[in-house]
């Protein structure tokens, strides 16, 4: 198992319940989308496997995150990179007021001068775009080319598990579409695990191997990308098939609260 | 011309130690958000730590033996009393510095003394002759140490990948975190080349001044000149530094016979001037409105 | 700025004051109590430590030798002022609202802002007074009836060296550069007019911070006016070797003089070579003048005690003087029966043939001040201030 969480509950402030006892699992080399509307806890779940919450002023209550089998639930984010699983966090993480060289420098800080150098030619013949500004602050970039930089900075940690939050955040829907595209390629190129966490289910769904939907910090719905398509619920809810209000998002909780 | 001159070589060489000074102020503001009203005891510490070193070792040696030390003295800091504030708000880290600077005055006198010290020998002689401008040996030595420092200090922080690491860091620190950078250590350097820049200003000083407490007064003059620089620009902390002591040099000259006692206030009337032109001080950094 | 001290002061005085305390109220009789208000933290703590060590020297003289006042233990009071008015006042009040008015006899306080502050107070206690500072309002009995400047005002101190300069060189130029403070301010308009009577020229004036970094512009602007004298008033060793060194540096010719807070030897040492020819007004006993009965005493009283026999500044002399001049005024008023505040004001006027053990002239106040003093000029091969005069009488 690459990475698993189980039971996890997290709090913020010692009073705030973003997580109550979500269990879910990344196998190598697969594929998972965590899915779940605003204020659900995906983004809490990311913190929580990044060793990030202490920054958000957040703790694990209950419950434990494993990762390659190995203890990681306390662990320190640069122990838990160093293990291999890499965050992307949500609102696209980079540093603007660097160049998207330095942003990638800075990404690359465990490898030697000479492995920097060559994974930075390999994220610029990639993205093409990027080498063509890549001298420019980074906060000037458009919104594609910040994600195709934040991926390419993520590759450039060496990571053996993905985890991405929300890369369809504000992007044009042909946009969302590249970027789900080359997360997909880079994934299978590197033998990546990844868990993808979007509000933006039907691109998260063509590139997943399985899928977690999160309600309220808990898990509602669990099974393979073909299962949550034909799940009417799911397609209704997340993918607005049908104008989708409030009592009916309440009526999907009620009935998919025994599943 | 001939006679401005020395007064722009006395103001440029007193403008070294404060952009010197202003730089590591900056640099720990930009790197960590903590406003250090404590950079005046750094600089305290610094004198009485080359003090100590000059007992027995010569004045230009014991300049070189303190450097480590107040990058030392810079980690325990950072690790005693500012990693834990970190993420406080900011008064509380405020009122932490504060608090921080009154312990270490005590500190100082406590483990020092409250007697008088000088620094024992000198710095080699530098002086020289400019036409008929004298160039005192002291300018020398300020603007030699200073000068290459600063700009060295400023090209790594540039060029450098640990520079750029710094950087980043200063900007967005979570993000850094999620990179796995060791943000925790590099931070820590960063109190500690600030303890150091403060360590080498407060040698430089205490030559002709003196080791006792009056140089914490020094630390004052930090906080026009980084204002004046853009509180978040190195850079513009060390031209600041050097613009500041020209203008006070120049007070001197042609305002106090008109305005006595003007030159005490003139940092702080520059720094509301520049700030109704330049809300972010010289070289201060635009924010990046687009997202 | 000043409040950012305070927290650690708290910490540090307490400590501090309990060194400062050596006596514990164990004589049968009640003791009579000295007040000092020190400046033991902060920009002058190494004045105000020293001070403190002269007074704590003073008082146990006075207890173990003189065998007290008057059959009573003369008490040490020790509190800290950070050289700062309000913190300064706070003590006062503190002071005077827990000592008995019958013990409690003497008050000596700190800074020439402090003293100001508290005069009318202290006048309507009809409590004795001194201080570190030596401004000349305070050396006014009609006004102030119970405060005494132990020593000449800085008044004294500009007439000592003026009359010295007329003495070197007729028709003199000279330039004043004093600190923007109470201090360096106190004695300049009678500096000037006084110039300007002995038929010298002021050519310059310069008014700084107490406290700076480059003494360049100051220097530079003086060679312009070009003065064959510049006394400097109101800083306390702070600036002084810069500006010395700085007035080498640039070939300034002028003599520097200063007043009692420059003749320290640290000047010296922190000047180097430019202290050479800085002269002084001093009017107490350096450690080093093992003629003076004081000195001789206090060396074998401190060996005695196990005390260190190290070099002891002039602060510390200043307090000691104080210390056995006042123990003096009241063993005379116990003698005649008159130990309270105005028995002591009144035997500290009638105390003109006392010297406290050379340390002073006489003790013959003049307006309740001490209008005597000696010049002394910094000798770098020596390392110490010379005295170049006899005692000068300026009143």
């Amino acid at each position: 198992m690459i990475l698993s969480v189980e039971n996890l509950k997290v709090v913020y402030r010692g009073v705030i319940l973003a997580l109550d006892g979500v269990s879910l699992e990344v196998r190598e080399g697969e594929a998972v989308a965590l899915l779940g509307p605003n204020g659900a806890g995906k983004s809490s779940l990311v913190r929580a496997v990044a060793g990030l919450l202490p920054k958000f002023e957040g703790r694990v209550l209950d419950g434990h995150v494993r990762l390659f089998g190995q203890e990681a639930t306390h662990l320190d984010p640069v122990r838990i990179t160093g293990l291999g699983l890499t965050a992307v966090l949500e609102g696209r993480p980079l540093f603007r007021y660097l160049t998207p060289v330095e942003n990638l420098v800075a990404a690359g800080h465990r490898l030697s001068s000479r492995e920097l150098k060559e994974g930075m030619e390999e994220v610029f013949a990639r993205f093409p775009r990027l080498y063509e500004r890549r001298h420019e602050q980074a906060g000037y970039l458009s919104g594609g080319e910040q994600q195709m930089l934040l991926l390419g900075m993520a590759l450039l940690t060496r990571p053996k598990v993905l985890v991405v939050d929300e890369p369809s955040l504000g992007l044009a829907p042909k946009l969302v579409e590249e970027v789900m595209r080359t997360l997909d390629a880079l994934r299978k190129e590197k033998g990546l695990s990844l868990l993808l966490v979007e509000q933006n289910a039907r691109a998260a769904l063509a590139i997943v191997d399985r899928v977690y939907v999160l309600e309220r910090g808990r898990v509602v719905f669990e099974g393979d990308a073909q299962a949550a398509q034909e799940d009417q619920d799911v397609m209704e809810f997340y993918l607005g098939k049908e104008e989708v209000g409030f009592r009916q998002a309440k009526r999907y909780r009620r009935r998919k609260r025994w599943v | 011309m001939s006679d401005l001159l020395p007064y722009l070589i006395g103001g440029l060489a007193n403008g070294a130690l404060y952009g010197l000074l202003a730089l590591g102020f900056v640099l720990v503001y930009r790197a960590t958000s903590v406003v250090n009203f404590a950079i005046g005891e750094f600089l305290l510490v610094g004198a009485y730590l080359t003090y100590t070193f000059a007992l027995f070792l010569p004045l230009p040696l014991a300049m070189l033996a303190a450097l480590p030390m107040a990058f030392l003295f810079g980690l325990l800091v950072e690790r005693g009393f500012v990693r834990p504030l970190l993420g406080r708000n900011v008064v509380a880290v405020i009122m932490a510095t504060i608090g921080l600077a009154a312990a270490l005055d005590g500190g100082v006198q406590l483990l020092w003394g409250p007697d008088l010290k000088y620094l024992q020998g000198e710095l080699p002689q530098l002086g020289f002759q400019l036409g008929d401008t004298f160039v005192p040996s002291r300018a020398v030595w300020n603007l030699l140490l200073a000068l290459p420092l600063g700009l060295g200090l400023l090209w790594l922080l540039r060029k450098s990948r640990y520079g750029v690491l710094v950087r980043a860091i200063s900007e967005r620190e979570v993000a850094a975190l999620a990179l796995g950078i060791p943000t925790a250590r590099i931070l820590a350097g960063v109190w500690g080349i600030s303890a150091l820049l403060a360590t080498l200003a407060g040698a430089l000083l205490a030559v002709a001044s003196g080791v006792g407490h009056n140089l914490v007064f020094f630390g004052l003059k930090v906080f026009p000149v980084a204002i004046l620089g853009g509180l978040d620009s190195v850079g513009g902390a060390l031209l600041a530094g050097f613009l500041l002591g020209v203008l006070e040099a120049l007070s001197g000259r042609y305002l106090e016979p008109i305005l006595p006692g003007f030159t005490e206030a003139l940092p702080f009337v520059v720094v509301l001037l520049v700030l109704m032109v330049r809300p972010y001080g010289l070289l201060g950094e635009r924010q990046i409105e687009r997202v | 700025m000043m409040k950012r001290r305070e927290f650690l002061q708290k910490l540090g005085v307490g400590a501090l004051a309990a060194v400062g305390m050596p006596y514990v109220a164990t004589a049968q009789a009640r003791p009579v109590k000295l007040a000092t208000l020190l400046p033991l933290t902060g920009p002058f703590a190494f004045a105000g430590n020293a001070g403190r060590e002269g007074f704590v020297d003073g008082v146990d003289y006075v207890n173990e030798v003189l065998g007290g006042v008057g059959g009573r233990k003369l008490e040490l009071i020790v509190e800290d002022t950070g050289y700062d008015v309000a913190k300064g006042t706070a003590a006062f009040n503190r002071v005077v609202s827990r000592e008995r008015a019958e013990e409690l006899l003497f008050v000596y306080g700190d800074s020439t802002g402090l003293s100001k502050a508290l005069a009318p107070e202290i006048a309507r206690m009809g409590l004795p007074y001194s201080a570190t500072s030596f401004a000349n309002e305070l050396a006014d009995p009609k006004t102030y009836p119970t405060i005494f400047v132990f020593g000449p005002t800085y008044n004294d101190m500009m007439e000592a060296l003026l009359r010295q300069i007329r003495l070197q060189k007729g028709r003199a130029k000279i330039a004043l550069v004093y600190s923007n403070t109470e201090f360096g301010r106190d004695p300049i308009p009678y500096a000037k007019e006084r110039a300007k009577a002995l038929g010298m020229e002021v050519v310059h004036e310069e008014v700084t911070p107490p406290a700076f970094t480059d003494a360049t512009p100051i220097v530079l602007n003086l060679r312009r006016a070009n003065p064959d004298f510049v006394i400097l008033q109101g800083y306390a060793l702070s600036v002084e070797p810069l500006i010395l060194r700085t007035a080498r540096e640039q070939g300034l010719r002028a003599q520097f003089m200063g007043t009692y807070y420059s003749a320290e030897l640290a000047l010296i040492q922190r000047a180097g070579p430019a202290a050479e020819g800085f002269t002084v007004t001093y009017h107490n006993a350096y450690w080093y003048d093992t003629l003076v009965p004081a000195v001789d005493e206090m060396r074998k009283f401190r060996q005695k005690k196990g005390r260190d026999l190290s070099y002891r500044p002039t602060y510390y002399m200043g307090s000691l003087a104080v210390a056995l001049a006042i123990a003096e005024a009241m063993r005379r008023a116990a003698g005649a029966g008159k130990l309270t505040r105005a028995g002591v004001v009144e035997y500290l006027e009638k105390l003109g043939d006392y010297n406290g053990l050379g340390l002073l002239l006489n003790f013959q106040f003049v307006n309740h001040r001490l209008p005597y003093t000696k010049l002394y000029r910094a000798s770098v091969k020596d390392g110490r201030f010379n005295a170049i005069t006899d005692w000068i009488k300026l009143a």
